[in-house]
Order: C-alpha cells, then sequence, then structure tokens
C-alpha cells in the first residue's frame, strides 16, 4: 500500500519544533488567504511563502506534492469547468464549448487555490506527528463548553487519535478478507454489488470486535473520557510566539495588497 | 489481596458462565488459572478488575468491592489486565505513547509520566523502541509492551489473559522471560493459560471447566490427577516423562523440574538409588 500522502517526515527543524497549536492556526490562517485571494501576486506570494516553509522544515518539495497527486484529476476538472463554462472573451471560436480568457484565469486561480490548500496540510503533518495534531486540536477545544453535547475534548482527541491508530488495521482487515472471499470463488469483476457485501460484512463485524477488545485494555487502563494528562504536554515557546508574529505580518501585507 | 465469594455470573442470554466460584488470592501469589475454552477462565478474570460485575456475590480487591463504582479506578489501578490479542491492547501510535496511556488517564503530571514510562521500559527491555508504531514491533514485543504498560501503573497485581496464545514460538519465550524477572518482586501474578507448561512454576494451579473450579491444588497434586483429559488439558511432555517414570520406579524432586536439563539431571543421579 502506497503510503507518501499526509504521512509524517522524521525531522528536527524549526517547522518540527514549533507547537501543534501554532501550526493548526497557521493551517487555518493561510487557507483563508489562500481562498479569498483573487490576484496573481498574491498567489504568487502565497506560493513563495510556502516554499520558504517547505525549505525551512527540510521536507523534500516532491514529497509534499505526491501528497496532491491523488486530487490532480479533480483539480483537473474544476480548471476545465471554469475554462469552458465562465462567459467572455473567447480565446479560440468554437461551436459547443467555448474556452475564454477569463475562465483561463478563474481556473487557474481555483486550481492554485486547491493545490495550495493541499499543500499546507500536507506540510501540517508531514511536520507534525498525528498524535501532537491531536494533542493540538484538543487543547483548542477544550475551554469550548462541549459537555453539554455529551461529549469531552479528551474523548474527541482520543476519538481522533485512535481513528489514526486504527486506520491502518482496518485497511488491513480489508485486504485479508477481500482474499479470502476470493479464494473462495468471489467474482469481483462481474458482481460488485455482491462482492462488496461480501467484504463489507466480515470487515464490520470483525471491526466491532476489535473494538470491543479496545474498549477493554482502555477501560482496564482506567480511561474515563475525563480530565487526563499527556507525556507531551504543550508549552507555547518564544519560537511560537515568533512564527505567528511573522505569520500575522504576512497575512496583513498580503490582506492590504 | 483478591477475595471473590459466591459468586456466580449470567451472560445477557441467560446461560451461566460461571457457577459459585470461592477464591482467596494471596499478595505475592503465582496463580495459574487453566481450562480449555469457554470453561470460564475469562469470565472469572474479567471480575478482577470490574470489567464484569458478579451476578450473585462479591469480589473484592484489598478490600473494595468491584460493584462500587467509586472505587473502580483505585481497583483498575491496582489490578493491572493483559490481553490475549497483542494489536487490540496497543491503543497508541507510538510504544512510548502506548505505555504513556495509563498514567495519563491518571492524570499525572508529565515528568511523572516520563519516569515512569521509561522506566517501565526499561523493565521489558524495549527502551530503544520508544517511537516505533505497533506495526513495526513483533507480536512478542506488543505483549511485552503491554506488561509495560501495566508496569507503568504501579499494579500489584498482574492478571494474564492467554497473552502467549497468539504469539509464535519465539516471541512466547521472550513473553516468558519477562515474567521470570517479574515474580519475586513481591507482586502478585494471575496467569490464565490452557498450555500447562506455562503454569508448571506456578504456587497454585486452578483448572477450571464449565464456569466451576473442579481441581486445584500445586502443580505437582494437579498435574498427577488422572481426569485432565477430561477437562481438555493436556499434559506437557516433560510432565507426562515424569509421571512415567515415576510410576516406574523413579521417584524425582518435582520441585527440579524446570528444564530439560534439570530433568536429565536428575534421572542421571536417581540412577544410582535403584
Amino acid at each position: 500500500m502506497p503510503e507518501t500522502a499526509f504521512n509524517y517526515v522524521y525531522g528536527n527543524s524549526l517547522l518540527h519544533r514549533l507547537d501543534p497549536r501554532t501550526k493548526l492556526a497557521a493551517v487555518m490562517c493561510l487557507s483563508i488567504l489562500v481562498f479569498r485571494e483573487e490576484s496573481f501576486t498574491g498567489m504568487g506570494l502565497l506560493i513563495a511563502y510556502f516554499l520558504l516553509l517547505t525549505w525551512i522544515s527540510g521536507v523534500r518539495l516532491s514529497f509534499l506534492l505526491g501528497s496532491v497527486r491523488p486530487l490532480l484529476f479533480f483539480i483537473f476538472f474544476i480548471f476545465c469547468f471554469q475554462l469552458f463554462a465562465t462567459k467572455g472573451t473567447p480565446i479560440i471560436p468554437l461551436p459547443v464549448l467555448t474556452p475564454t480568457y477569463e475562465g483561463l484565469r478563474l481556473g487557474t486561480l481555483l486550481a492554485l487555490r486547491f493545490g495550495l490548500l493541499l499543500l499546507y496540510a500536507a506540510l501540517l503533518t508531514a511536520s507534525t506527528l498525528p498524535s501532537q495534531i491531536t494533542n493540538g486540536i484538543e487543547r483548542i477545544l477544550r475551554p469550548l463548553p462541549l459537555r453539554f453535547l455529551g461529549v469531552t475534548s479528551f474523548d474527541l482527541a482520543t476519538m481522533m487519535s485512535l481513528s489514526i491508530r486504527f486506520l491502518p488495521s482496518f485497511l488491513e482487515n480489508a485486504a485479508t478478507i477481500r482474499a479470502a472471499q476470493l479464494a473462495r470463488g468471489l467474482d469481483l469483476r462481474h458482481d460488485l454489488r455482491r462482492g462488496t457485501t461480501a467484504i463489507a460484512v466480515p470487515l464490520i463485524r470483525r471491526s466491532i470486535l476489535s473494538a470491543e477488545e479496545v474498549t477493554e485494555a482502555m477501560e482496564s487502563r482506567c480511561y474515563q473520557g475525563q480530565y487526563r494528562t499527556s507525556l507531551h504536554e504543550l508549552r507555547m515557546q518564544k519560537l511560537d510566539w515568533t512564527a505567528l508574529l511573522g505569520l500575522g505580518a504576512f497575512s496583513l501585507f498580503i490582506f492590504l495588497l | 489481596m483478591i477475595r471473590i465469594e459466591d459468586l456466580s455470573y449470567s451472560f445477557p442470554d441467560g446461560t451461566w458462565g460461571l457457577k459459585k466460584i470461592n477464591l482467596e488470592i494471596e499478595r505475592g501469589e503465582f496463580l495459574g488459572i487453566v481450562g480449555r475454552n469457554g470453561s470460564g477462565k475469562s469470565t472469572l478474570i474479567r471480575h478482577m478488575n470490574g470489567l464484569l460485575k458478579p451476578t450473585k456475590g462479591k469480589v473484592s480487591i484489598n478490600g473494595m468491592d468491584t460493584a462500587d463504582p467509586s472505587k473502580l479506578l483505585e481497583i483498575r489501578q491496582t489490578v493491572g489486565m493483559i490481553f490475549q490479542n497483542p494489536y487490540t491492547q496497543f491503543v497508541g501510535t507510538t510504544l512510548e505513547e502506548d505505555v504513556a496511556f495509563g498514567p495519563e488517564n491518571l492524570a499525572l503530571p508529565p515528568e511523572e509520566i516520563r519516569e515512569r514510562v521509561d522506566r517501565a521500559l526499561e523493565v521489558v527491555g524495549l527502551e530503544n523502541y520508544k517511537n516505533h508504531s505497533p506495526k513495526t514491533l513483533s507480536g512478542g514485543q506488543s505483549q511485552c509492551a503491554a506488561i509495560a504498560s501495566a508496569l507503568a501503573m504501579k499494579s500489584e497485581c498482574i492478571v494474564f489473559d492467554e497473552i502467549t496464545s497468539m504469539l509464535d514460538s519465539r516471541s512466547r519465550e521472550q513473553v516468558r522471560e519477562i515474567l521470570r524477572k517479574l515474580r519475586g518482586k513481591a507482586r502478585t501474578i494471575v496467569y490464565v493459560t490452557h498450555r500447562l507448561e506455562e503454569v508448571l512454576h506456578a504456587d497454585r494451579i486452578l483448572v477450571m471447566d464449565r464456569g466451576e473450579i473442579v481441581r486445584e491444588g500445586n502443580p505437582k497434586t494437579v498435574f498427577k490427577t488422572p481426569e485432565l483429559g477430561e477437562f481438555g488439558l493436556e499434559l506437557p511432555p516433560i510432565v507426562e516423562l515424569m509421571n512415567s517414570l515415576e510410576t516406574g520406579g523413579f521417584a524425582l524432586d518435582w520441585a527440579r523440574l524446570a528444564s530439560i536439563e534439570n530433568l536429565a539431571e536428575e534421572i542421571w543421579e536417581s540412577r544410582w538409588k535403584i
């Protein structure tokens, strides 16, 4: 199974050492900037900023670009849709679908937007351990009055980290069951609907059984979903505030541009 | 330390999983529980840390009743439990996070969690695997991680529920090695298995069948029970050899039944006694 997209890359760069909350806030802020940016100058600056951060992180650019690949078709589709569907000055007059200059501009902007969004997210996951991300999200959510919804920020964080922990096992189980059913003569090519049930039902059954075992193990180790501490307690450092200040200045500049 | 009085447990479907169990486990004891699948071993031990509540009767840990919700946290700290499946009890994304999971739930300060995790990993010899993900650990290593998790909770008693049944023989040996280390540290050990050779050195063995304790005693007496086969158990070859030697007139010292080497030596020495 290829596991290149959105994976953690070991390192000790400035970006790796930042508090996950700083990075989460930064990604949110940058996403907003990317989405409301209308000019190519601004977009260029955002790309330059991304390249700068990538250079600081020490993560290979090709690795991050790999995260965009699965969605390349989707991005291309959006680009084409804008290119042909936007009304304006035609580039080449064609009878049915006419590409326009306005469409080209809008399509390029949108494609860049989605690409950049994915790239910034990939940079976050490449420089932050999944457990750190959940830890950061938990700390951000902690002040919210979630108790009225029947959950705590600790519950949410545990759910997130368990999903990350058990997703590979889930996929592995799916592959095993698929192989087992194929060995029993399941024909996926001709009867996809039956094939899906033949894989889904045992997969769900097995997942529920595993979930019960996980619950027992967690309860035995005193899990209650209440206040708990963490091995890696988060502390905002000087570096974090500097980074946020830098980002703030950059955002203001783009905003005023 | 663990006292079980008249414990009966019925499953949600109404069948009785346990019938009138009476049991007392002393501090520092190594108790082996054996029996075939479905004999009630796992049901019994799940009462020892309050995962299951008695339908009838009472279970108390150091005097704390497991039916009392306010004592549950302390009970689960006192009695650590390690399960059969190495993967479903590994809840962290890395080894050290997994061992830290218990202490984190106790809301200990990070420095103390760090200290407990490091010490526990040292005991099981996995200090160099701290940042490994469960995927890169072997089954045996994962089970050792589970033992480390119990150690990090500073449990007085550790219950092992068939922890070697999903392991290959090498991993099994690795886990047993750590068990030997743990014993004699005044820690109570409850060891559930269907392999008799794993409880050769227990202080006491319980044989369970159909939700009842059918035999109880030290390994020597239990291994001489002729009905073991009826309870779905098989004597380890080394014990079978001992037994047939004994019926043939060789009186051997059971206490030295530690390994094949010891037994061979014992036979060698006893040759002169004939």
